[in-house]
């Protein structure tokens, strides 16, 4: 039995939109974007969760909350079972080292004005990985782990690729061995003969440094190849979270079936039938009342549109949040 | 083949450098030279100048321009292209007093409200609000008005109002700076808040800072000389631009250079001052 | 298949100059296109394709140097003046720009943005060009359309601007539309929809379509014939089936085994190594040679041209890959 290193409960988070003069004036009540609305998931030691969704749907704000760059409105999260939001946990600067971000875009997550060198050597003086004395070496290790030349070192970030860019965040990121990284559409923004070497890079990496890893990609293929299990987000939501295989050979929401039908297949003989949806997206302004999906399902019945479905196991499947996801398996 | 080898970043063909790229452009070119002068007449206004700038000849009073004194001499008889030259001192001294330390605070207080944001930012949003209000001008001469006229009170007003243009583009900058996510990187990496403003965020906040430094050196030079032209800065017979030409208003129909020569003197600096501020933007921006 | 082309794309070329050093962004494109047909033009980014798009509609040379020819149905617009261009673009040729939550203006209506092509470009009147601007947004997908044409982009989410963008393009019936990359900022269930629409309307309408993309199931969904781009140069093109089933340009080839189907979950994946060339330090020879497998030392002195190797198939290697499937056609 695989232990659970972190533990996600019921995350809300809502930011609040700025209210126009006019707004203020007229005495509208300010809104909020509920970008969470209530996650709940487990990560297992040594595994890798991936986690597809919509675009805005919140996958970069629960990435960004477990490594506590947001304060959820309300819900928790334990790592190791201490709970991260805790006063004496905020002190402790240990998980910040334990628990890394790699973000998306490999452009912007490096400082431009510091070298290589200074990046890594920087992140482990202030963790004091190393002696002194080491600093110089085990940036050449870290380097060579990331598969960079020996002279990165001296080179600002301006002079190199997007991957190697990314390489170097990496190299960041494990300079202060961490458990758990949570990798933010860490390829999105790459080319796709370039995607592949970063991906090798980070599954021997796991295999090799026994990491979990977190995995936020819109690219189903991608997810589908590098993950253990799956969890698909909908509006702030998790629809169905389970084995990777199994969820996308065989995806049991109606949310997770039209997304999954809707990648476009390699194959041009292959014309597939991408499961239309209706209406349009639903703004997390404005959270559908029941089940958040229901503006769009075909199955919606008066249920969905009242009560929220939980997420419950399904017998041979994952866990799905679908009122209704035995019969509309049965018709499939 | 080893992809490490194959992916090393090619950087010949460099480009060329960025001092070389600066100073490509004329505009900065020559803003340096004017500045590296007015640096040398400042410093060594001594061996510059024909004459004791404090010298009276009351048999040479209000001379035209002549070979011996090529800018003439004022109603004393002192030789006025010494007078000039020997203003540099001040005026210069003007540019860097004036400035640094409105720049030092403004960096700090701007660096800290937009890291931290929070009720300091919205207080700090009140204080700009109140103070941009008023002419810079007004506020500065309200202040020297409370504190007495001189040089150091004068100093005193414009940092005491200055700071707060740097506090306010330093914070819009370092807000904007916020949204990489090297900043964010930092924090994630567990480093300490002050740590992140400054070696992280400042470097690369700073660049317009230091390019709007460039020309409120030029505005410093010319409130400084306002005010002593109004005789709220620099007393006579301390040579200053302001006060020189102050000393040649009344002969402005029959000694007319008394008043020009400080005035262009006043101009040329600030226009060098100008200038390197176009062409620092280039020098300091990040490379990629 | 393309017996009257519509569109003749010869030997284009466009350069740009950036700190005094020559840019060679676009080198020698050349490809035609037939009524109703869907081109797709696919390849990393800087490699050249939306520069291609941009010299096609004659906006390039405002900011390049272009060459070559482009012919559309008979008529040379590289040597067009403005004015002339000007009754073609947006009437006959249609563009769909990269970045499109730019390309709306935030002070106008929807409706008066769609009313105002239809005046420029049709002769309807007034009612008829409410109508049709109505007719269009229902096309794309926007629920209740006739109320919301007094609205602002603001009031559109990003999907729906982009559909906005698009109904815009195809308002005035144009027999050519150059798409450049109209789905990458969308959601997969929402570019199922727009590629659609697109296809339908160039079904429908006999509309050529250029399509600009990195997604290789886009094209494998959409386009019948597909050029691939590397620094600048198309090195593969033809029936999109061959060209992606059996790639015979190591470059096509690398792509399509770098992306992760039919390959056990968790395995190493084939990746091309290395990465693109700056277009400052071109190699001499082949532009790929230096991350080829199948490089041999013609290719480090010379350069390859596009040659046919097969009916409408093309490729620009010394050492194309073997025809592993019969090309069947
Ligand atoms: N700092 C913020 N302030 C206000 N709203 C925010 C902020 N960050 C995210 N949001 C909103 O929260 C919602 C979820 O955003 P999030 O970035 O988590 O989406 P995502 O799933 O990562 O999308 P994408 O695939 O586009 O990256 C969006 O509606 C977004 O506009
Ligand atoms: N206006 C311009 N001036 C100078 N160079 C330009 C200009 N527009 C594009 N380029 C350069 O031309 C090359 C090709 O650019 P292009 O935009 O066609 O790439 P692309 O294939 O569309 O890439 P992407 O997938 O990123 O959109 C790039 O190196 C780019 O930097
Ligand atoms: S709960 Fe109802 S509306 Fe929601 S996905 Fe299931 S069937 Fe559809
Ligand atoms: S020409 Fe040579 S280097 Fe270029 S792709 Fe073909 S085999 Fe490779
Ligand atoms: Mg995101
Ligand atoms: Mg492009």
């Amino acid at each position: 039995m695989t232990q659970t290193v972190m533990k996600i409960d019921d995350l809300h988070l809502s930011f609040p939109v700025s209210r126009s003069l006019l707004d203020v004036v007229q005495r509208k009540p300010g809104k909020s974007v509920n970008a969470l609305n209530g996650v709940s998931l487990e990560l297992k030691q040594g595994e890798t969760l991936g986690v597809v969704g919509e675009s805005g749907c919140g996958k970069s704000t629960l990435a960004r909350c477990i490594v506590r760059l947001y304060a959820p409105t309300s819900g928790q999260i334990h790592f190791e079972d201490e709970n991260i939001f805790g006063a004496a946990a905020r002190k402790d600067r240990s998980y910040n080292r334990r628990v890394q971000m790699m973000f998306q875009d490999p452009y912007s997550s490096l400082n431009p004005r510091m070298s290589t060198g200074d990046i890594l050597a920087e992140a482990l003086r202030v963790h004091q990985m190393r002696p002194e004395n080491e600093i110089a070496g085990r940036v050449e290790e870290l380097l060579e782990l990331v598969r960079l030349p020996q002279d990165a070192a001296e080179k600002l970030p301006h002079e190199f690729s997007g991957g190697q860019r990314q390489r170097i965040a990496i190299a960041r990121a494990l300079a202060v061995e961490p458990e758990v990284l949570i990798a933010d559409e860490l390829v999105s923004a790459l080319d796709v003969s370039v995607q592949a070497q970063v991906v090798n890079l980070l599954l021997e990496l796991q295999e090799r440094l026994k990491l979990t890893i977190l995995f936020v990609a819109h690219d189903l293929r991608l997810v589908r190849h590098v993950s253990n299990r799956v969890a698909v987000i909908y509006l702030g939501r998790i629809v169905e979270i389970g084995d990777s295989e199994t969820l996308f050979s065989a995806p049991s929401h109606p949310y997770s079936r039209a997304l999954l039908s809707a990648a476009p297949s390699l194959d041009p003989d292959d014309k597939g039938v991408a499961i239309q949806l209706e209406g349009e997206l639903p703004s997390p302004l404005n959270v559908p009342s029941g089940c958040p999906f229901h503006v769009r399902c075909r199955h919606v019945t008066a249920q969905c549109r009242t009560v929220v479905p939980a997420l419950r196991a399904l017998e041979g499947r994952g866990e799905v949040a679908c009122h209704h996801a035995e019969e509309i398996n049965q018709h499939a | 083949m080893s992809d490490a080898a194959v992916t090393s970043a090619k950087t010949s063909n460099a480009p060329l450098s960025r001092v070389q790229i600066a100073l490509r452009k004329p505009g900065f070119l020559i803003g340096a030279v004017i500045i590296g002068c007015s640096a040398l007449l400042a410093l060594f206004p001594g061996l510059f100048s024909p004459y004791d700038p404090n010298f009276i000849d009351y048999l040479a009073v209000r001379q035209p321009p002549s070979w011996a004194h090529p800018f003439g001499t004022d109603m004393l008889g002192r030789d006025a292209l010494s007078r000039v030259i020997h203003a540099y001192t001040v005026n210069m001294q003007m540019a860097i007093l004036a400035t640094v330390f409105a720049l030092t605070i403004g960096v700090t207080v701007g660096a800290l409200v937009g890291y931290y944001r929070g009720v300091a930012d919205m207080i700090f949003g009140r204080v700009v609000d109140a103070v941009i209000t008023f002419p810079f001008l007004v506020l500065v001469i309200a202040v020297v008005a409370v504190l007495g006229p001189g040089l150091i009170n004068m100093y005193i007003a414009i940092t005491l109002v200055g700071w707060v243009y740097y506090a306010r583009l330093m914070r819009a900058e370092v807000i904007a700076q916020m949204g990489n996510d090297y900043a964010s990187a930092g924090i994630v990496m567990g480093y300490s808040d002050r740590r992140i403003i400054f070696r992280h965020l400042l470097p690369n906040a700073i660049t317009p800072v230091i390019v709007y430094w460039m020309t409120d050196m030029a505005l410093a030079i010319l409130l400084g000389s306002s005010l002593g032209y109004l005789g709220l800065g620099a007393q006579p017979p301390q040579a200053e631009w302001g006060v020189l030409i102050a000393e040649g208003r009344n002969f402005i129909t029959t000694a007319w250079w008394l008043s020009l020569m400080p005035g262009i003197a006043i101009v040329i600096t600030g226009l060098g001052f100008s200038l390197i501020g176009d062409g620092l933007a280039d020098l300091l921006r990040p490379r990629g | 298949m393309t017996d009257h082309p519509i569109l003749e794309v010869e030997n284009l070329c466009t350069t740009f100059s950036r700190g005094g050093t020559a840019l060679p962004a676009v080198r020698d494109v050349s490809f035609a296109l037939g009524k109703g047909h869907v081109q797709g033009l696919v390849g990393e980014s800087g490699s050249g394709k939306s520069v291609t798009l941009r010299s096609i509609l004659g906006l390039a040379r405002h900011y390049g140097e272009v060459s070559g020819s482009v012919r559309w149905q008979g008529q040379e617009l590289t040597s067009m003046s403005e004015r002339q261009l000007r009754k073609i673009r947006g009437r006959e040729i249609a563009m769909i720009f990269q970045e499109p939550m730019t390309s709306l203006n935030p002070l106008l209506t929807v409706g008066t943005q769609l009313t105002e092509t239809l005046k420029a470009h049709t002769d309807l009147g007034r009612r008829a060009r409410r109508d049709r601007a109505i007719e269009m947004l229902d096309h794309v997908g926007i629920p209740a359309a006739a109320s919301r044409l007094g609205e602002y982009p603001h009031q559109f989410s990003g999907g729906m601007r982009q559909r906005v963008m698009i109904a815009i393009a195809l308002a005035a019936s144009p027999k050519l539309l150059l798409a450049d990359e109209p789905t990458t900022a969308l959601d997969v269930t929402i570019q199922a929809q727009i590629l659609d629409l697109i296809l339908k309307l160039a079904d429908e309408m006999s509309m050529g379509v250029v399509l600009v993309t990195h997604d290789l199931g886009v094209v494998a969904q959409t386009c019948d014939t597909v050029s691939v781009m590397y620094a600048g140069r198309v090195v593969e093109q033809g029936d999109v089936r061959q060209v992606l089933q059996t790639p015979r340009h190591p470059y096509t080839e690398g792509l399509m085994r770098s992306v992760p189907q039919d390959v056990p979950p968790r395995t190493q994946l084939y990746s091309v190594p290395g990465t693109p060339p700056s277009l400052f330090s071109l190699p001499e020879g082949c532009a790929f040679a230096p991350r080829c497998q199948s490089a041999g030392p013609a290719c480090q002195t010379a350069r390859p041209t596009l040659q046919d190797i097969a009916s409408g198939r093309q490729t620009a290697c010394f050492n194309p890959l073997p025809a592993t499937q019969e090309d069947a056609a």
